[in-house]
């Protein structure tokens, strides 16, 4: 097994600068990729650090590729009918080891798998024990050879063809938690991954014919014989090494430069049919280097990859891996649907959450997610401004450029749908079914962000977030730290706004259920007594009007609220309600009142019905005689259509 | 050959003798313009009606009218997910993969209320266009009981049961050619790796099945016809006929038939370039763009019956020119 060399002393030197971090567990990986079988054989070195303060007593290392190993399975398990189909038929993957030493004694009689109990032929899990406990501080080398299967393209690895995306393809050692405990989750569905910073080493040995993308800088490129070419790729501080082979990938590439920002070069890898929208995508990047920089510091890689992937393995498409992001669109993709730049914007993001911030996407997947999310919908408004409302007919995009779609609010309609399944705070594979656990960590969760930006101001939520980014740069923070962190940007208590949105399922649903307006009189009645007692049937006619409001909160999350009261003569009054209590009555004597409207400037955007927002004195028949003709419109239009084939 | 040539002279003067001849009875365009304007109504009354109880206290009832905000239309959706029915499988429908039964059983609420009653018009109009024809052929005996007898009914049983065999050729030529070619293209184009080669057999599979789909409904309308001419229920015979007269001439009747389906494609295409910016934002404007749509409507529907006035004229055309000297006499209408 070959020497691993030490982190050189200027990188050492950054690590304590914090421009880099701390190396856990470095790799050095040899891969030979046998492209017919779509194979591939591998050597690795690890050298890994106990960085705990608990002595060792086992490693534990992620073999996710045997998720796609067969039916039994916690991935499978899991699984959509698609995916299985994908996988049936020759499509399965795995990895298998074949030698394995730590510190030069071969450890891999005494490993063993570490199945959940409910899918005991899960393999995802492999732990070895050690004839010595590792201490803290102290380093160990581990040296195996393996043999990784691809899977048929699902989950973001695997092959089409002969195109190979190839992802979580080595033994992967796990996170040793600061108390000594392994994070080591099997592989599930809903779950990415989580590792430890190091330093990547890689070589890969691939047919001459094909063109290479990976993680990391090309440190060369040479002739290995045989029609061979092994390409040689070193990155430092980072937490994943992934790469992709195809020959008929397009190379495009820029430099982004901006002032204050490091220069990075870009190098784009399209499929021939997606080479026009090299210039849309190259705005995409330079867009999210720029802003993304500015928001969460500055991107600290000299290198960036974007690979598109062919028709028929879109599945390895949508994402991120360190430095390398896998994007997807169709060769129809006018400008207005935003096609391939919201994808190309949210895996660039994941390079901060995920890649500069490494929180543990097994149990919070909500914080890589659902804050890539909130950032991207952010510059994406700020970059190109709403989307259009597009469907698909018969391959084609039709666009409806008249019909706006705000970026996270009508991006978020499956969470509005069901909004109290689970909580935001939970591990992937907790949640109800996959659809929530999309719609929670994704939308929910960047809807809360989105409206605490409302609530804050812009500059304070920049300034909040650009401290949390700040703080935890190249360490791996938990939701705790999180909203510990955006407290202390934002100059206030946030606990009890994340207590209801990320650790709570309740709804957020203000309503106004009553708006009424009558003449003011004098008070009907039997008035005095005796002598002087008088009966007033009907009291006489004063000057203004009495108005009544009634807000309720309909949902469980209790948050201060406006409530606009709009009167006839045009005066505007605006009532604040702290939301405590269940409802609050408003009366006001005065003008005529033409409506009132809770949350007017639209900060509640986790809001779950806006239609009860707002109610009319008199209903004003206009909208819904316009929506009838609508109707009609279309009705008649599609009966006529049916008719026209009798 | 001599007939083919004289059949092809009189190709032009038969598209426009068939454009004139609604134009000559324009309560026939009225009727069916009224027909489907009822039913329109009468399906869009409960939904109006609900997004009236919606709409019309709430102070985004007028974005949501103009259809300019999608979040107002998906929140009334969500709120009332009956309104509609699953708008999903009106989507589904277009899908790249065809229509399945599964995406039709997807339809639910209103929207599968409006495919019935598309479903049910088509068996109106099939009735109403043979009927429509046989008031052409049998003009001469015009007041007469066997006539009446012959227009309010005669046809009616046969051209439902003509109907009910075509909607089954529609959904076998369609689920059939366009179904069962998805899954081998789609295999081949992931194979090649190339979107732009699965685009290529998508719209070869939607060009084959329109064509496939155009000569069932050719050969429909051909039937209809010929069941008019003969006189008599016999479906068999009349289908077989204008199988015959396919064979035969098909060109003539395609040609003339494609050249007045050209024509609604035109106005079609007019109206979509017309239609956006006639969205409606006044009481005006909404009563324009109801007008301009019934006038749309109509020039559809007077396109159609066209197309079947050519039909049936080439029809007779044909017997005329297959015995010239001895034209055959007109049967006299059923009793």
């Amino acid at each position: 097994m070959a020497a691993v060399s030490a982190a050189p002393p200027a990188a050492a030197a950054e690590a304590r600068a914090g421009r880099r971090p701390p190396a856990v567990a470095s790799y050095v990986l040899r891969a030979r990729l046998d492209p017919g079988d779509h194979r591939v054989a591998g050597r690795e070195t690890l050298r890994w650090r106990n960085a705990s303060g608990a002595h060792v007593q086992e490693l534990c290392f992620h073999l996710y590729l045997n998720g796609f190993r067969s039916t039994a399975t916690a991935w499978t398990a899991h699984a959509d009918r698609e995916d299985l189909a994908t996988l049936a038929g020759g499509g399965w993957g795995w990895i298998e080891i074949e030698e394995l030493a730590v510190d030069g004694r071969d450890r891999l009689a005494g490993a063993r798998f570490d199945p959940p109990a409910a899918w005991p032929e899960d393999r995802t899990v492999m732990r070895v024990p050690l004839d010595r406990p590792v201490a803290p501080g102290e380093t160990v080398e581990v040296a195996a050879s393996f043999v990784a299967q691809l899977p048929r393209a699902v989950a973001r690895t695997g092959y089409r063809g002969d195109f190979h995306f190839v992802a979580q393809w080595f033994p992967k050692i796990a996170v040793l938690s600061p108390d000594g405990e392994w994070r080591c989750e099997p592989f599930h569905r809903n779950s990415e991954f989580f590792a430890d910073y190091g330093d990547y080493d890689v070589t890969l040995d691939v047919p001459r014919r094909f063109v290479v993308g990976a993680t990391g800088r090309r440190a060369s490129a040479e002739d290995a014989g045989d029609g061979r070419t092994l390409h040689r790729y070193v990155q430092e501080g980072v937490h994943d090494f992934a790469w992709t082979a195809w020959p008929e990938l397009v190379e495009s590439r820029f430099t982004f430069q901006e002032e204050g920002l490091p220069p990075v070069d870009v190098r784009m890898l399209l499929r021939p049919e997606t080479e026009r929208f090299a210039a849309r995508y190259a705005r995409a990047l330079s867009a999210g280097l720029s802003r993304f920089g500015a928001w969460f510091g500055p991107y600290p890689y000299s290198t960036l990859t974007m690979v598109d992937p062919p028709w028929g393995a879109e599945a390895a498409g949508g994402m991120e891996y360190p430095t390398l992001i896998a994007t997807g669109t169709r060769v129809f993709s006018p400008l207005v649907t935003l096609s391939p730049e919201s994808v190309t914007v949210h895996e660039l993001g994941h390079q901060w959450f995920y890649g500069l911030l490494a929180s543990d996407e097994v149990r919070e997947s909500f914080l890589d997610e659902g804050i890539t999310t909130y950032a991207t919908g952010k510059l994406l408004a700020e970059t190109y401004g709403p989307r259009a409302w597009s469907v698909r007919a018969f391959g084609l995009p039709v666009p409806f450029a008249e019909v706006r779609m705000e970026h996270l609010i009508d991006t978020s309609a499956r969470y509005f749908r069901d909004p109290s399944s689970d909580p935001i705070g939970r591990t992937a594979g907790g949640y109800l079914d996959h659809s929530a656990y999309r719609y929670l960590t994704y939308s929910k969760m960047s809807l809360a962000l989105g409206q605490l930006e409302r609530l804050l101001g812009s500059e304070t939520m920049e300034r909040a977030m650009r401290a949390f980014a700040e703080a935890w740069r190249f360490r791996h923070p938990t939701s705790a730290d999180f909203v510990r962190s955006l407290s202390r940007g934002a100059g206030q208590d946030l606990t009890g706004y994340f207590r209801q949105t990320l650790w709570s399922s309740e709804a957020l649903d203000y309503a106004v259920t009553t708006a009424e307006s009558r003449p003011r009189r004098a008070p009907a009645g039997v008035f005095g007594r005796g002598a002087e007692r008088t009966v007033e049937e009907r009291g006489e006619r004063l000057p203004g009007w009495e108005s009544e409001v009634v807000v309720r909160r309909l949902g469980g999350v209790t948050l201060p609220v406006h409530t606009d009261l709009v009167f006839a003569d045009g005066q505007r009054a605006r009532l604040r309600w702290d939301g405590r209590e269940r409802w609050v009555r408003f009366r006001v004597v005065g003008p005529k009142l033409l409506w009132a409207e809770v949350d007017p400037d639209e900060t509640m955007i986790l809001d779950v019905d806006r239609l009860n927002n707002s109610l009319r004195v008199e209903p004003d028949r206009r909208a819904s005689r316009r929506w009838g003709q609508r109707l009609r419109f279309w009705i008649q239009n599609t009966l006529e259509t049916f008719a026209a084939l009798a | 050959m001599r007939a083919a040539l004289a059949l092809s002279r009189r190709l032009p003067a038969v598209v426009l003798a068939a454009l004139g001849r609604p134009l000559a009875e324009p309560q026939v365009v009225l009727l069916f313009l009224l027909v489907n304007l009822a039913a329109a109504l009468v399906l869009a009354a409960p939904m109006a009606g609900l997004l009236s109880a919606e709409l019309d206290r709430n102070l985004y009832g007028e974005e949501m009218a103009t259809g300019a905000s999608w979040r107002w239309f998906d929140t009334v959706d969500r709120e009332h997910p009956h309104a509609f029915g699953d708008l999903g499988a009106w989507t589904a429908l277009l899908s790249e993969d065809g229509v399945r039964p599964r995406d039709v059983a997807r339809l639910s609420g209103p929207a599968a209320g409006v495919a019935l009653a598309g479903l049910l018009l088509y068996l109106v109009h099939a009735v109403l266009h043979t009927g429509w024809l046989a008031a052409g052929r049998w003009r001469s005996s015009e007041g007469s009981a066997a006539g009446l007898l012959h227009r309010a009914g005669l046809f009616a049983l046969p051209a439902l049961g003509l109907a009910a065999f075509a909607a089954v050729g529609y959904v076998a030529v369609y689920g059939a050619a366009y179904v069962a070619t998805g899954p081998p293209l789609a295999r081949l184009a992931r194979a090649a790796q190339s979107e732009s080669l699965h685009m290529l057999f998508l719209w070869l599979r939607l060009g084959a099945t329109a064509l496939l789909l155009l000569a069932v409904k050719l050969w429909f309308d051909l039937a209809k016809a010929a069941l008019v001419e003969s006189g008599n229920w016999r479906l068999g015979a009349a289908a077989a006929r204008a199988a015959r007269e396919l064979a035969r001439r098909g060109w003539a009747y395609a040609a003339a038939w494609l050249a007045l389906a050209a024509g609604t494609l035109a106005v079609s295409l007019l109206w979509l370039l017309v239609a956006d910016p006639l969205v409606p934002r006044t009481w005006i404007g909404l009563a324009v763009v109801f007008v301009l749509h019934q006038m749309f409507l109509a020039i559809r529907v007077w396109l159609r019956l066209a197309q079947l006035g050519a039909t049936q004229r080439l029809l007779l055309l044909a017997t005329e020119l297959r015995s010239p000297a001895t034209a055959r006499p007109r049967p006299a209408p059923p009793a």
